[in-house]
C-alpha cells in the first residue's frame, strides 16, 4: 500500500518543527546560517538539511500575505533520478519513498541532472560523498510510525497517510472551500505524480513549486535515448563488419594481382 | 624521464602541482578543488576534459576504422599518430572521468548492481570499453621490442575483431556522451539542448578528431619531426568539411525545428557565446571548400575545435539554467586541473611520438 504526504500551505505558520525533526531523527548537524532577503533558515535544501520551509510573501488586493512552503524530495512515482543511477544507488519503493543506498553509489551525480525538482545534494568536502535527500522516513515508516516531519508538525499541514486516502482528503478540502483553495492539486500529475502533494489558498506560481514541471514521468527522456540503443549498436556492428569483409576482400585482391 | 625532467623544468613542476591537486581532491572532496555545487553538479572537468577531451581524441579510432574498415587507404599514413594520440588522450579522458566521479575508489561498485538502462551506466560501459580497445589497437601496431612479440602477434591476430568493435564503441561511446545532457530537460538553454544531441555530439566529435590530426601534423611539420604531407591533410581537409557540413545543417534543421533561434540575440553571454560557436563550425566549412595550403588547413582546424570546445563547454556550463541565480565560475585549481589534463596527454605525445613515429616508415 503505497503511502502519501499532503502540504497544506494554508495551514503551514512556518515554526520550522519539520526541520528540526527531520535532522534530529536523520542525525544531520545545524547549519550556520545568516539572515538574507528569502528568510530561509538555511535558503536551500543542502547535504545537511533533508526539508527546508521557505518563506514567500504574495501580494494581494487586501494586503500582502506570507506563505510557507515545505520542500523536500517529492518521492514521484516514477523517479527520474532512479532512472539515471547508473548502480541503481536510488530505488523506488512499494511503500511510497525513493531511498537512496550508499553502498551502491558512485558518486556521479547524474541523479542530480535528471531531478526535475533539482533535489538531491551531494557532499561535496567529503573525500567519501553521498547523495543525500529526504527519504520519507522510509525507516520509520516500515514500522509503522510516521514520518518525522508530520508527526512533529503541530498545525495540522502535513497530513501521512494511505495515497487514496490523502487524495480523498485534499479533495474534500478543496471542495469544501472553494472561496479559499486554489482548485488545483500539485502533485497529483507533476512529473507523472508524486507521493507528495501540495494545496494553497494562492496562486502555484507565488510558491516555490516549479509550475513548468512537465506533466508526464521524467524518465522518459533517458529511455527515449536508451531504447534506441540495441539497435543502433546492431545496425553499426553489421554496418562496420559489412564494410571490413568488403575491404578486406578488396585488399587480399589487389595483393594476389600484385604477385 | 630524468631526461625529460632535466629538458622540461616549467612542465615537469606543472604536472608535479596537478598530481599535488589530484591528491587534495582525494583528501578533501571536489568542493576543495573546485566551485561546483548542488546547482552546478556538474563542470569544468566534465565538460572541457570529458566531452570535449573524448571529441578531441576522436581522431585515433576514427582513421583506423576509415582505413581498415571503409578501405580508404590514402589515410593509411596517419593511423599510427592518430591510434598513439587517440590512446593516450583517451586514456587522460577516462582519468579525467575518474577524477570527478564523487567516489574514485568505489566505482567499482556499479558491476554489482548496474542499472542497464541507464544512459550513465551506459557511458561509464562505453568509455571504459572504448579504452580499452583504443589500446588493444595500439599495442600490435606499437609494441615492436622482442620481449613482448608474443603478446603483440597474439593481439594482431585479433585485430580484425579488434578494429571493428572499436568502430563500433566509438559511435556509441561519443553519441552517448551527448545522450547524457537529454534527461537535463528545461535545465540547459534552448540553444544547446536537443533530443538528437547524442547525433550531434557524434558528428562533431568525427569533426575534432580530424581537426586535431591536421593540428598535430602542422605542428609535427613546425618542429622538423614529419613533413606535412599536403596531399592526404588535403583529403582529410575535404572529409573534415563533409563532417562540418552535415554538423551545421543537423545542427541549425534542429533549431529551426524546436525554436531553439530565439535565443540568439538575447541578453547575456549565451547569445554571443552561441554566436562565435556557429562561426568556428560555418568558417572553416567554407575555408575548406577552396584551396587548401597547410596554414589554411591548419586554422580552419583550430577553429574547429574551439567550436566543439565552445560547444560542450555551451552546453554543461554557459547554457545550464541556475534556478536559484548562482552563477558558476569555476575556481582557479579547476581551471589548473583541467588545464593539467590537456597538457599532459599533449607532453606524453610529444614525447612518444619522437620515439615510435620517426618518420614515415610506416608497418603495411
Amino acid at each position: 500500500m503505497p503511502y502519501s504526504m499532503l502540504v497544506d500551505v494554508t495551514k503551514c505558520i512556518g515554526c520550522q518543527g519539520c526541520q528540526v525533526s527531520c535532522k534530529n531523527w536523520n542525525d544531520k548537524q545545524a547549519d550556520k546560517t545568516t539572515l538574507g532577503t528569502d528568510f530561509g533558515n538555511p535558503s536551500t535544501m543542502n547535504s545537511n538539511t533533508y526539508t527546508v520551509v521557505k518563506f514567500d510573501e504574495a501580494v494581494a488586493a487586501d494586503g500582502n500575505h506570507w506563505h510557507f512552503t515545505k520542500a523536500q524530495c517529492m518521492h514521484c512515482k516514477t523517479p527520474a533520478c532512479a532512472g539515471a543511477c547508473p548502480s541503481h544507488a536510488l530505488t523506488k519503493t512499494e511503500a511510497g519513498p525513493v531511498v537512496y543506498h550508499r553502498d551502491r553509489c558512485i558518486g556521479c551525480r547524474y541523479c542530480m541532472l535528471a531531478c526535475p525538482f533539482e533535489v538531491p545534494t551531494f557532499d561535496w568536502h567529503k573525500a567519501i560523498p553521498s547523495i543525500n535527500k529526504c527519504s520519507f522516513c522510509a525507516d520509520r515508516v516500515a514500522s509503522g510510525i510516521e514520518p518525522a516531519c508530520s508527526r512533529t508538525c503541530p498545525s495540522g499541514a502535513l497530513t501521512f497517510g494511505n495515497t487514496e486516502d490523502v487524495v480523498k482528503l485534499a479533495e474534500q478540502r478543496l471542495a469544501a472551500h472553494p472561496e479559499k483553495y486554489v482548485n488545483y492539486i500539485y502533485g497529483k500529475d507533476e512529473a507523472g505524480g508524486t507521493s507528495w502533494l501540495y494545496i494553497s489558498d494562492t496562486e502555484f506560481k507565488n510558491l516555490p513549486l516549479d509550475e513548468s514541471v512537465e506533466k508526464a514521468a521524467y524518465d522518459r527522456y533517458g529511455l527515449s535515448v536508451m531504447n534506441k540503443v540495441p539497435g543502433f549498436a546492431i545496425g553499426a556492428a553489421a554496418l562496420m563488419a559489412g564494410f571490413f569483409f568488403i575491404s578486406g576482400r578488396k585488399a587480399s585482391a589487389g595483393k594476389d594481382g600484385d604477385k | 624521464m630524468k631526461n625529460f625532467i632535466n629538458q622540461n623544468k616549467v612542465i615537469s613542476l606543472i604536472l608535479l602541482m596537478g598530481v599535488i591537486a589530484v591528491l587534495v581532491r582525494l583528501v578533501g572532496g571536489l568542493g576543495a578543488v573546485s566551485a561546483l555545487s548542488d546547482a552546478q553538479p556538474w563542470g569544468l572537468t566534465k565538460s572541457l576534459n570529458i566531452l570535449s577531451g573524448a571529441a578531441l581524441s576522436a581522431g585515433g579510432s576514427l582513421v583506423a576504422t576509415l582505413v581498415y574498415v571503409f578501405g580508404i587507404k590514402k589515410f593509411k599514413p596517419l593511423v599510427r599518430p592518430s591510434l598513439l594520440m587517440g590512446a593516450i588522450a583517451h586514456t587522460f579522458v577516462l582519468g579525467a572521468l575518474l577524477y570527478d566521479v564523487g567516489s574514485p575508489l568505489e566505482v567499482w561498485r556499479i558491476i554489482f548492481a548496474p542499472n542497464i538502462k541507464s544512459i550513465m551506466f551506459l557511458a561509464f560501459l562505453c568509455e571504459a570499453f572504448y579504452t580499452t580497445a583504443v589500446l588493444c589497437e595500439f599495442v600490435p601496431e606499437f609494441v615492436t621490442a622482442p620481449q613482448f612479440k608474443g603478446i603483440a602477434d597474439l593481439m594482431h591476430s585479433f585485430k580484425g575483431p579488434v578494429i571493428v568493435c572499436t568502430a563500433i564503441f566509438a559511435v556509441i561511446h561519443q553519441s552517448t556522451l551527448g545522450a547524457l545532457y537529454v534527461v537535463s530537460v528545461s535545465r540547459i538553454d534552448p540553444l544547446w539542448y536537443s533530443r538528437i544531441m547524442p547525433i550531434l555530439f557524434l558528428v562533431s566529435a568525427w569533426a575534432a578528431g580530424l581537426a586535431m590530426l591536421v593540428v598535430e601534423a602542422y605542428l609535427s611539420d613546425k618542429s622538423g619531426r614529419r613533413k606535412f604531407d599536403v596531399g592526404v591533410m588535403g583529403a582529410v581537409g575535404n572529409t573534415l568539411a563533409i563532417f562540418l557540413f552535415i554538423y551545421v545543417g543537423i545542427r541549425f534543421a534542429d533549431l529551426a525545428i524546436e525554436g531553439g533561434f530565439g535565443g540568439v540575440g538575447g541578453k547575456g553571454v549565451a547569445s554571443v557565446w552561441f554566436i562565435v560557436e556557429m562561426l568556428c563550425f560555418v568558417l572553416p566549412a567554407v575555408m575548406l571548400l577552396g584551396s587548401k595550403s597547410p596554414k589554411l588547413l591548419y586554422i580552419a582546424s583550430l577553429l574547429v575545435g574551439l567550436g566543439v570546445v565552445m560547444n560542450r563547454l555551451g552546453v554543461a556550463i554557459v547554457g545550464w539554467h541556475n534556478p536559484a541565480g548562482i552563477t558558476y565560475f569555476p575556481s582557479a585549481v579547476e581551471f589548473f586541473v583541467s588545464f593539467c589534463f590537456l597538457l599532459a596527454p599533449i607532453v606524453i605525445y610529444s614525447y612518444m611520438s619522437g620515439i615510435v613515429i620517426k618518420d614515415e616508415k610506416v608497418t603495411a
